[in-house]
């Protein structure tokens, strides 16, 4: 049992984001736990001031090169709701699409990418890829597949130019559509193959025990489908707001060894991610996503963080029955090209869209003219920091019997679990000890 | 793979992190080329795994980056990848960096197919935040292009469309 014992997992990257771990433990105390955030500021909430609205979501599209779809689904949305524009059924049903293979994507990646190797001892997917070569090229031929059905509704595989405020650039076609349902049925059994996968690999004590109750916030559809593009905002508290009032329940706030904001929310941290969604939205997963979760071992709700990879392979389960459901009613009733709607009014807007690591939120202001004055942007990696060192916080005391190494893992998975953007941090790491 | 004789000339690297931007500013001035239809040029940026897709579809590709050798900034590199060990490359860093090292290193272990492989590379001299080549990059770059012209005329010449 350690009584003494500092750990600093200290980041290296090229140009992302940057953060650290830092565990410092004196005669059997607990003095430091936190996950330092030293990553630059971006400054995206300034470069879009000054943006005509059509402009906007092409800009905050580059907040990100994993999450390119998510912003600007959020984007356009915000941009929708300050100029009084609302789209059809027909262009929230494509968007949709584009929207869920996004989540199937980053899924895929993180689980089989990112978690696979922690799971299975190695330090990268290059060793997967020489024990397990079938699996690595069943998760490669999963992310073309995303990569196409983005191509196909995007307009391109990251920073989507065919989703703009109004509408559509491009409507599919009826033969695109028929295309792409062939191409989700023929990926059917690579997602079944990988529900087995996550259920049968042989996962730490550490990660399959950990038990920590917290406030999830998410959106929130009672009455319609599994929310990730519209609905209210939810926590877990029991209170539900409209999107436009989010300031109301999300609460920013600066530390001193974080560049990125802590958020609370009803209660002093929450989670954002996959698992949110899962514990807030179980009853809307449709039923191959409960058989999933069954197979995975989740309960409802589920308060171990690390199960939140489980919960994003449960949603690759409802997302492939969900567009496939979709891709099918599209096609009876093929979308003729409408044309974008136009502004009815000008002023203030905001958005909640679920991106694959939670709840993000987009605000924007605009004057007569159409340009932007001001905007507030919140993303889920920020909205999570203080929930991960509250995760650690937990972890820590149960672990000290074990290695400094295994303590290292545990944390670094700790991390990983949340699937932050600042994935960076968490993978290409220099590790020192010092006693 | 196709069977077109087609040819990629693939600029990886940021444009905003000095001479890192090397491939795509070389792509950027090769647009003003008139080049073969059988060639396709790309800004691959910091691209990571999709470039595996995008290079399969290839029957040659000429990729252009800094290449750290541990020499003086500026040099000019100009290597088959079939020449390159890449067993003990470093570990993968995250999902916005998987850098074509690794992917070109996933793609041999998996015994995916890839076309060959020229890289044409300049020693970095400055890789810090900020757009620019170095002085001695920007020196350089009209003999890096010079040879990736060479290599393309040489590449259409002796490998004819098989179209």
């Amino acid at each position: 049992m350690h009584e003494n014992l500092n750990i600093n997992v200290h980041h290296m990257a090229r140009v992302e984001g940057h953060g650290n771990i830092v565990l410092n433990m004196k005669d059997g105390t607990i003095e430091d736990l936190r996950l330092d955030i030293v990553e630059s500021p971006r400054f995206f909430e300034a470069f879009v001031v000054g943006r005509h609205y059509r402009d906007v979501p092409h800009v905050t599209s580059r907040i990100c090169g994993i999450c390119s779809v998510g912003h600007t689904m959020a984007s356009v949305r915000a941009v929708e709701n300050a100029l009084g524009m609302e789209v059809s059924e027909n262009v929230k049903k494509i968007r949709k699409l584009l929207h869920d293979a996004a989540f199937l994507q980053s899924h895929v990646l993180h689980a089989y990418f990112l978690v696979a190797p922690d799971v299975l001892g190695v330090g990268s997917v290059i060793p997967l890829a020489e024990s397990h070569p079938d699996v690595v090229k069943m998760a490669l031929r999963m992310k073309k597949f995303t990569n196409d059905v983005c191509d196909a509704l995007g307009g391109r595989t990251v920073h989507p130019i065919n989703v703009i405020p109004g509408g559509l650039a491009r409507f599919p076609t009826k033969q695109e559509l028929i295309d792409l349902k062939a191409y989700y049925e023929k990926m059917l059994a690579d997602f079944e193959t990988t529900y087995e996968v996550f259920a049968s690999l042989d996962y730490p004590d550490w990660f399959a025990g950990f038990d920590r109750a917290t406030e999830c916030i998410s959106l929130h559809n009672p009455d319609g489908e599994y929310p990730l593009y519209e609905g209210q905002v939810i926590s877990s508290t029991g209170r539900i707001i409209d999107e436009q009032d989010y300031l109301s329940m999300i609460h920013e706030r600066v530390e001193c060894h974080a560049a990125a904001k802590h958020v609370s929310g009803e209660t002093d941290t929450y989670m954002a991610c996959a698992l949110a969604r899962y514990n807030n939205n179980y009853d809307q997963l449709r039923p191959k996503a409960k058989e999933v979760a069954k197979k995975l071992g989740m309960g409802h709700p589920c308060t171990n963080t690390f199960a939140n990879t489980f919960a994003q392979v449960v949603e690759c389960a409802h997302l492939m029955e969900e567009d496939l459901a979709v891709l099918t009613e599209l096609i009876e009733n093929p979308p003729a090209a409408e044309a974008p709607v136009e502004p009815t009014k000008f002023g203030r807007g905001a958005a909640a869209v679920e991106v694959p690591r939670g709840i993000l939120f987009h605000e924007y202001t605009f004057g007569e003219d159409g340009i932007l004055t001001d905007a507030n942007c919140i993303i889920p990696t920020g909205q999570n920091l203080a929930n991960i060192e509250a995760d650690m916080q937990q972890l820590v005391p149960g672990i000290l019997d074990r290695s400094k190494e295994e303590i290292t893992l545990a944390l670094e998975c700790m991390v990983r679990a949340y699937d932050p953007c600042i994935s960076c941090a968490t993978h290409f790491l220099e590790v020192d000890f010092r006693e | 793979m196709s069977s077109q004789g087609r040819i990629l000339v693939l600029g990886v690297g940021n444009e905003l992190y000095g001479d890192d931007g090397v491939g795509p500013r070389a792509v950027a001035t090769l647009l003003g080329d008139s080049l073969s239809d059988r060639i396709d040029l790309m800004d691959g940026a910091t691209r990571g795994l999709d470039l595996l897709y995008t290079l399969q579809d290839y029957d040659r590709a000429i990729v252009i980056d800094a290449v750290c050798d541990g020499g003086e900034g500026g040099r000019l590199l100009d290597f088959d990848l079939d020449e390159v060990d890449l067993r003990g490359y470093g570990p993968q860093i995250s999902l916005h960096d998987l850098d074509l090292g690794s992917v070109i290193l996933l793609a041999r272990t998996l015994g995916e197919e890839l076309p060959p492989i020229r890289v044409l590379g300049l020693t970095p001299q400055k890789t810090e935040p900020g757009p620019g080549l170095s002085p001695e990059c920007e020196k350089m770059m009209p003999e890096l292009l010079a040879r990736v012209r060479s290599h393309l005329a040489k590449f259409v010449e002796t490998e004819p469309s098989t179209c």
